[in-house]
């Protein structure tokens, strides 16, 4: 799309605010949440608290799954977390897009390649660092020619097309998703009253549709964090 | 703070990934400080009650089944001691009832035997009696009939074989 972003440059890194508000935001917006969710935990808990353990439930159910047993302990509040963030920058962009006159100030911050990349660098340099916290270096290298020996070059492959699917994925059906949205709103805009109204049921049904498709992927972003996770973390 | 504003679509924007990195890492000490650590200290307590609530109820089971089979046994052996008691009292009575009627059979027996000697005795001291008194009157009527002194110990033999062959008549007539 040809929307315009307002970019600041900073000790020579170029910063796009965007990215950077929204991403605030939806940080925010996770913190507040599970901050009212958890006052006062008590014993028998109280029906705030059910819905925060309920999501700490289903985050650990993902972990659990892709890590069995006591190794799993490490990474439950990280998969609870990267999965609420993820949850909500999915979202944000569906219930809010702040254009200024050619400036687009506030989307979905997952809709940008440099945000989802972010998040899988971020996630894949945790599960080189846990490989050689548990393997050492030595054992985390020999992990890369194993089973076989001749498999390295894929294995080293591997590395960066895990990468680059964990983010692109995500990228791809956030942007996606908003693309459309714009598209059926300059659709709504291109022939008065008519095209207005008509618009309406396809942007509902659009954006229910894409509530859907933020929640799948971030569901699917955590589960693959979790395996690639699980994968650095077991001797082939 | 921006030395300059550059209005773009293109670019690659690097500081995101910082600004990403921190405010991930700030998000996730906050949430897990805040929110995570209370929340799944509360999970972990409430865990563990009911672990010591399941092996509490365990314990108290098995102490109960063991109450019940020591119960059932002592049950079990006061009827096995009912059933020894009423039969050995049973044989006990039966050996009391034997030996009162043997201790009678031989009482009655005894009482026979003495009744039968006591008898015999007074027969024997009525013949005595009656053998004495025979003689004194025999003398009186002899010496009435021949009006002479009998010597009674000079004719003592002589009634006495008399008396003799009287009994042995009145054997052989019996």
């Amino acid at each position: 799309m040809d929307d315009k972003y307002p970019i600041v440059q900073l000790w020579g890194l170029h910063f796009n605010l965007t990215n950077d508000i929204s991403g605030l935001v939806a940080a925010l917006i996770v913190f507040g949440l599970v901050y009212w969710l958890s006052r006062k935990p008590q014993f028998r808990p109280t029906k705030k608290q059910n819905l925060i353990e309920w999501m700490m439930d289903f985050t650990d159910g993902i972990v659990h799954s892709a890590i069995p047993g006591d190794e799993a302990q490490p990474f439950r509040l990280y998969a609870f977390v990267l999965f609420l963030f993820v949850f909500m920058s999915n979202q944000l962009g569906l219930a809010i897009e702040v254009k200024a006159g050619d400036l687009t100030w506030f989307r979905s911050p997952t809709a940008d390649p440099i945000i989802t990349m972010s998040l899988a660098l971020m996630t894949l340099l945790l599960t080189h660092y846990f490989s050689i916290r548990k393997f050492g270096f030595g054992g985390y290298m020999r992990n890369y020619t194993k089973p076989f020996a001749f498999l390295l070059p894929i294995n080293l492959l591997e590395e960066f097309t895990n990468f680059l699917t964990l983010a692109l994925r995500l990228y791809g059906n956030i942007f996606a998703g908003e693309v459309l949205l714009t598209l059926i709103h300059q659709f709504a805009m291109s022939m008065g009253a008519i095209s207005f109204i008509g618009a309406i049921p396809l942007e509902l049904i659009w954006q229910g549709f894409s509530v859907f498709i933020g929640s799948i992927q971030a569901y699917v972003f955590v589960t693959l964090a979790m395996v690639y996770m699980s994968r650095k973390l077991e001797q082939e | 703070m921006a030395n300059e504003v550059i209005l773009a679509t293109t670019g690659l924007y690097t500081g995101d990934l910082l600004w990403y990195l921190i405010l991930f890492a700030v998000l996730l000490v906050a949430v897990g400080h805040f929110a995570w650590n209370p929340v799944n200290d509360m999970m972990e307590k409430r865990r563990n009650k009911i672990n010591d609530d399941i092996d509490h109820a365990q314990s108290a089971r098995q102490t109960a089944e063991e109450q019940q089979k020591k119960t059932a046994a002592a049950l079990a052996d006061s009827k096995n001691q009912a059933v020894a008691i009423i039969s050995k009292a049973q044989q006990q009575g039966s050996a009391q009832q034997d030996q009162i009627i043997a201790q009678a059979h031989t009482d009655a027996e005894t009482m026979k035997k003495q009744a039968e000697k006591d008898a015999a005795q007074a027969r024997q001291d009525a013949l005595a009696h009656a053998k004495d008194d025979i003689a004194d009157l025999s003398v009186q009527i002899a010496s009435k009939l021949i009006n002479k002194e009998l010597d009674a110990s000079a004719h003592q033999q002589l009634i006495d074989s008399y008396i003799k062959g009287l009994d042995n008549n009145n054997g052989q007539t019996r």
